[in-house]
């Protein structure tokens, strides 16, 4: 210890505190990674794991590396994509897709129908993705030429088409990427944009100058992970990012909404959404099965208000199940105002009375919301004003807020009296919401039910299910009027879809679904 | 003083065991159930029958000191298990995300240090001047200001109202200076007041009495007399609010979107990604008792009055 001094001592200490940080300096930086032709958008959590058939990634990341066989067009429309034509037989069994020539993945291998196939073998038919129909009735497939495949159901699913338009697990990989076993090794399709890292950082990506389609107007795509809402917010004040939005790629809350539109420099666009917030009842929670509870608290709500208030105006109040923008999305509802004396009014014939609490036979009023932020950005907020309502007509509503474990412990048991959902949007609406949330013999999983009748909702919605392109309309229609009419949900709002961009996007252009990344379009200054 | 580190060793070993009993048994207390976060991963709907399946796999049924003992054991030989969330070896992630971490906690150490050393120091040059009393209200206003609060003043002032310095994002020098000043100018704020008050403590004794009566310039005596012996009770106070930065960095790290370890169990957390969670706690339980062990050896080190009793 003689030789090692105090002074040494404190020498050596901040030398190696100075010296430290540079060791460990990386060299990825996306603030500071701006070129002319490089957008920048980030994510709110890290792209992870690109396995097109797995459901682990991040799919707006996905969505600018793979294509479909068919896209997903303007009010649902199908649309040509990696198969330019196909043709779907009269009982809905056989599908026939003409493959596009001439296409090949980013590293150069062929897009052919021995590339569709192993792609499809790696899921179709397998238990893992029997929520998807043309999944659970597959029976088999086949090359008929070499841009040319088939693919037979053993039942017809009338959603097939629309299911094949998904990002996970529909997409296409390289089989020249893949390990000897045919494993995903690395993302590599035949998209607009080739990935050259992803990683905690963020993703960077490149225009694929080999793709069959129009390509991007930019060369680079910084996709940065930024976590913190607030931080997105600052950083395209800043001028570090170029846009950002989207349900599940960075959302804008309304309020950031707010402060982006007042920072100059920065466009706030909105688009009508494709989902809708639904207050949800347990319908094994022996209150919540007397209709008049149910009609009652939908009758509290003040749904202007809470789309003018709680959304700040980017929100359209609804007491539909789907917004205009879904297909069958059904007849348009006068949206009623709030009835607090017709509320009472419905639970004192029903029974309900008493001040403060209403009391049936000695048993209160009293409800639990379930919520999370996970689930339903925002809905801390909002659950406060539907108890704030309820309360008003003698409910005693309790809040429980959970995160995303519990929630999706919690709802698929039931342990639940209301909670709230939200629709699956484009494209899986409205056979995807219909199935999940109100068909009683499908399991949801984590998703849970909003409201089950197996003798008399099942059949309607089976019958929607299976219904042929001219019957379709009326009968989804008939699955919603019947979920009204018996105040089965208690529709609030579909938020707007919301996006904000800098003067360096010159053009902005929303894709088609929540679900992928603005990028057709997007035109830089 | 080899028996001094060895019983320091010793006790820090045995703190680690009752560490790790505490991280498994905390991350394993949450409510809800992970089997159903693991399915959801494999397929985007869940049965019952998968959850059953996925509960033996991962021996989630398994009686908790069993499950203990399979995880220490495999921690012991450096498998830290998968993240249930990204497939990813959590000891693999816990290495690529070591050096934001490193560099933010080092860099917040060291702005703390010099911030409160140099502060006190001026302080203590001009005593009851206006210039002491005007650090003294700075440093209350730094230490009683939130993490998060100064991050986005920050943030603002230099990012978006100056544009002088990157918001976010783990790159080179420049990408540092918001979040390792975000992180350092609490403790060091507090630093500055233990460090003032030590060495007016040390100028108050009647050695310095004594030196200024024979001529020696007050900065002086500072420098060679009282800044040593003010040392042992800075150092304490400065590594006791290192190790907290950890702490703090679970806030620093997300508000800067720098993927370090503290940012990654804050994305754990939500998806109780228990693997993880459970790994980070460790790292961060290991930290904390090397920082103290550290810092008990640097002051039997500095220290002669401890060396000489033995204490530490």
């Amino acid at each position: 210890m003689a030789s090692f001094n105090r002074r040494d001592f404190l020498l050596h200490a901040l030398a190696a505190g100075t010296v430290a940080p540079a060791i460990f300096s990386s060299t990825s930086v996306f603030a500071q990674s701006a070129g002319t032709g490089t957008l920048r958008v980030p994510t709110a959590r890290e792209a992870n794991d690109l396995n097109p058939w797995k459901y682990s990634g991040l799919w707006v990341v996905s969505s600018l590396i793979y294509d479909p066989l068919v896209s997903y067009g303007p009010g649902g429309k199908i649309v040509p994509a990696l198969a330019e034509s196909w043709t779907v037989s009269d009982d809905g069994l056989d599908y026939v897709f003409n493959l596009r020539k001439g296409v090949v993945f980013s590293d150069g291998a062929p897009f052919d129908a021995d590339a569709a196939l192993w792609n499809l073998k790696h899921w179709i038919g397998q238990s893992d993705h029997s929520w998807l129909s043309v999944s659970a009735n597959f029976e088999a497939m086949r090359k008929i030429d070499d841009t040319t495949i088939g693919i037979k159901l053993k039942a017809a699913a009338p959603p097939a088409l629309i299911e094949l338009t998904t990002i996970n697990p529909m997409r296409f990989l390289s089989p020249a990427s893949a390990d000897a076993a045919g494993n995903y090794v690395k993302p590599v399709g035949t998209g607009r944009w080739v990935v050259v890292n992803s990683n905690a950082n963020g993703s960077e990506l490149v225009r694929n100058d080999k793709y069959w389609g129009d390509k991007p107007d930019h060369d680079r795509l910084s996709i940065p992970v930024i976590p913190e809402g607030r931080s997105r917010v600052a950083a395209m004040r800043a001028g570090e990012l170029d846009m950002m939005g989207g349900s599940f790629a960075a959302k804008i809350s309304p309020q950031e909404a707010e402060t982006l539109k007042a920072a100059p420099g920065i466009t706030v666009v909105t688009d009508m959404g494709t989902d809708t917030i639904v207050l949800g009842f347990n319908p094994t929670r022996e209150i919540l099965k007397d209709p008049a509870v149910r009609e009652a608290a939908g009758l509290c709500l003040d749904r202007a208000a809470i789309a003018k208030v709680v959304m700040a105006g980017y929100a359209d109040p609804t007491v539909n199940l789907f917004p205009p923008s879904v297909p069958y999305a059904g007849r348009r509802e006068p949206v009623p105002g709030r009835n607090v004396e017709a509320a009472k009014q419905a639970l004192e014939a029903a029974g309900w009375t008493g001040d403060g609490t209403r009391q049936k036979n000695g048993v209160p009023l009293a409800l639990e919301l379930v919520i999370s932020e996970d689930a339903v950005p925002g809905s801390r907020a909002l659950s406060e004003v539907i108890q704030s309502q309820l309360n008003e007509a003698g409910f005693q509503v309790s809040i429980r807020q959970v995160d995303h474990v519990t929630r999706h412990d919690d709802i698929p048991n039931m342990k639940y009296d209301m909670s709230l959902f939200i629709t699956n949007g484009a494209p899986y609406d409205p056979h995807g919401s219909i199935t999940i949330f109100f068909l009683s013999t499908f399991t949801s999983g984590t998703d849970g039910k909003m409201f089950v009748d197996a003798k008399n909702l099942d059949p309607l919605i089976l019958k929607a299910l299976a219904a042929d392109e001219a019957d379709r309309a009326a009968a989804y229609q008939a699955v919603l009027d019947w979920l009204r009419d018996n105040h089965a949900i208690c529709p609030i709002y579909h938020a707007k879809r919301i996006w904000a961009h800098t003067e360096r996007v010159a053009t902005f252009v929303f894709p088609t679904t929540e679900y992928e990344m603005p990028d057709k379009g997007i035109v830089l200054a | 003083m080899s028996r001094i580190v060895l019983r320091r060793f010793l006790s820090a070993l045995v703190l680690m065991v009752f560490a790790s009993i505490a991280c498994f048994s905390i991350v394993t207390a949450f409510p809800g159930n992970v089997a159903r976060v693991i399915a959801e991963m494999r397929s985007s709907t869940v049965s019952d029958e998968i959850v059953r399946q996925i509960e033996v796999e991962y021996g989630l049924n398994d009686p908790l000191p069993l499950r203990y003992l399979h995880w220490a054991g495999r921690a012991l030989s450096g498998d830290l298990g998968e993240s249930l969330r990204t497939g990813q070896p959590v000891a693999e992630a816990l290495i690529e995300r070591a050096p934001p971490t490193v560099t933010l906690i080092i860099g917040g150490g060291l702005f703390a240090l010099v911030m409160g050393a140099g502060l006190a120091f001026l302080g203590a040059l001009v005593p009851g001047s206006i210039f002491d009393r005007i650090i003294h209200v700075l440093s209350l206003v730094g230490a009683s200001a939130p993490k998060f609060f100064v991050a986005a003043l920050l943030i603002y002032t230099f990012g978006v109202a100056f544009r002088l310095l990157p918001t976010y994002g783990f790159g080179g020098p420049l990408s540092w200076i918001l979040p390792c000043i975000s992180i350092g100018i609490i403790p060091g704020s507090i630093l500055s007041r233990v460090a003032r008050v030590a060495l007016a403590e040390e100028m108050s004794r009647q050695y310095v009495v004594t030196a200024i009566s024979k001529g020696l310039s007050r900065r002086r005596i500072l420098m060679h007399d009282a800044v040593p012996n003010a040392l042992p009770v800075t150092i304490n106070a400065f590594a006791m609010h290192f190790a907290f930065m950890v702490q703090a960095a679970l806030v620093i790290e997300p508000i800067f979107a720098w993927p370090g370890i503290a940012a990654y169990f804050v994305e754990a957390v939500r998806f109780r990604d228990y693997q993880v969670l459970q790994s980070c706690l460790l790292v961060f339980c290991i930290f904390f008792i090397l920082v103290n062990l550290s810092v008990d050896l640097i002051s039997v080190t500095l220290d002669p009055k401890q060396r000489q009793k033995g204490l530490a």
